[in-house]
């Protein structure tokens, strides 16, 4: 790993450091451990920046977009998708961690579903990528089960109160995609145009897909 | 209203998977462990969440609690397994505090 970000320079006016900045006391453990499982051969380092590189910059809510925009325009996917989640999302080749046992819950106007992990954090990684931070909140954990209602309109969804919410609580073996519906007046637009609409917050049920322009 | 909004505004829109790069360090070090078949991802999950309901004494913000809680919990799984222990960690945790104590800044900071 880098140790660039940690020797940034640390002139105080006040006071004169001449060694490195010292790292946050979390920042220190990590090291620890790396170091110690580095040495241990059980990791290595080129796996780990792959890693990083991967979530960092590959895997993200476009790939689910994509999951959804298809949705929208084949009627026969949309069934696969409803049926067997997993297998219709490997149909685009969005595979691996997290992926597994995957169900994808419909929206109408009757019903919208809204998706959290009461316990700590899971999350369909391949067709979201990593969970954002509110995602992780004690608030949003807490909270969305007991209100979701009142969560929604936080995020600044008013939904019909003949609507009603569903919660779905992830956990290690089940992880959830909400497919939100398609926006009116959309029935021009091609799959890429589509896919474009498609927020992440609209498939975790925290949002709405965006209006076409 | 108040503190969920003021978490959604901050980092909804120009989203970045990972605030602070030890965050993503543990996170990979983690699934790398897991891959190695050194724990099932469940196992990870379970030690998770127990640890953010040991950490909660505070509400917790997803960001740097968060994944503190996750650290602890990654270091019991692995002094579980017998693969790490406490002094260990410490002690290794020291030499990297004592590096950075005493490397000249603009040096790479190197532990033995």
């Amino acid at each position: 790993m880098s140790d660039k970000k940690n020797v940034e320079h640390n002139h105080d006016k006040h006071h004169h450091h001449y060694h490195s900045l010292l790292p946050e006391e979390p920042e220190l453990r990590v090291k620890a451990i790396e170091t110690l499982l580095l040495n241990k051969g059980i990791i290595n380092s080129d796996t780990v920046n792959e890693l990083i590189d991967t979530y960092e910059n590959k895997i993200g809510p476009r790939n689910g977009a994509k999951v959804v925009a298809k949705a929208w325009v084949d009627p026969e996917y949309k069934k696969r998708l409803l049926k067997n989640a997993t297998r219709a999302i490997e149909e685009l080749s969005y595979t691996g961690r997290q992926g597994e046992h995957m169900v994808v819950v419909e929206n109408t106007p009757e019903v919208h579903n809204v998706v959290v992990c009461t316990l700590c954090s899971c999350y369909p990684w391949p067709v979201l990528g990593i969970p954002p931070t509110w995602y992780k909140s004690d608030e949003y954990r807490s909270r969305t089960v007991r209100e979701p209602r009142k969560v929604l309109q936080e995020f600044g969804l008013e939904l019909d109160l003949n609507t009603q919410i569903k919660v779905w609580d992830s956990t290690s073996e089940m992880r959830y995609l909400v497919l939100p519906m398609r926006p009116v007046g959309t029935e021009y637009l091609s799959e890429n145009e589509l896919e474009s609409l498609v927020t992440r917050n609209s498939m975790i049920g925290t949002g709405l897909p965006e209006m076409p322009k | 209203m108040g503190k969920l909004l003021n978490m959604i505004n901050q980092n909804d829109f120009y989203f970045k998977s990972f605030e602070k790069p030890w965050h993503s360090q543990i996170f990979a070090i983690t699934v790398s462990l897991s891959e190695n078949k050194v724990f099932e991802w469940s196992e990870f999950s379970k030690a998770l969440a127990d640890q953010i309901k040991i950490d909660k004494t505070e509400k917790q913000n997803g960001s740097d609690d968060y994944f503190f809680s996750w650290i602890k919990a990654l270091e019991n799984l692995i002094i579980k397994k017998d693969i790490v222990d406490q002094s260990n960690l410490n002690m290794t945790k020291q030499k990297w505090k004592d590096a950075f104590l005493t490397t000249p800044h603009g040096h790479p900071v190197k532990i033995n």
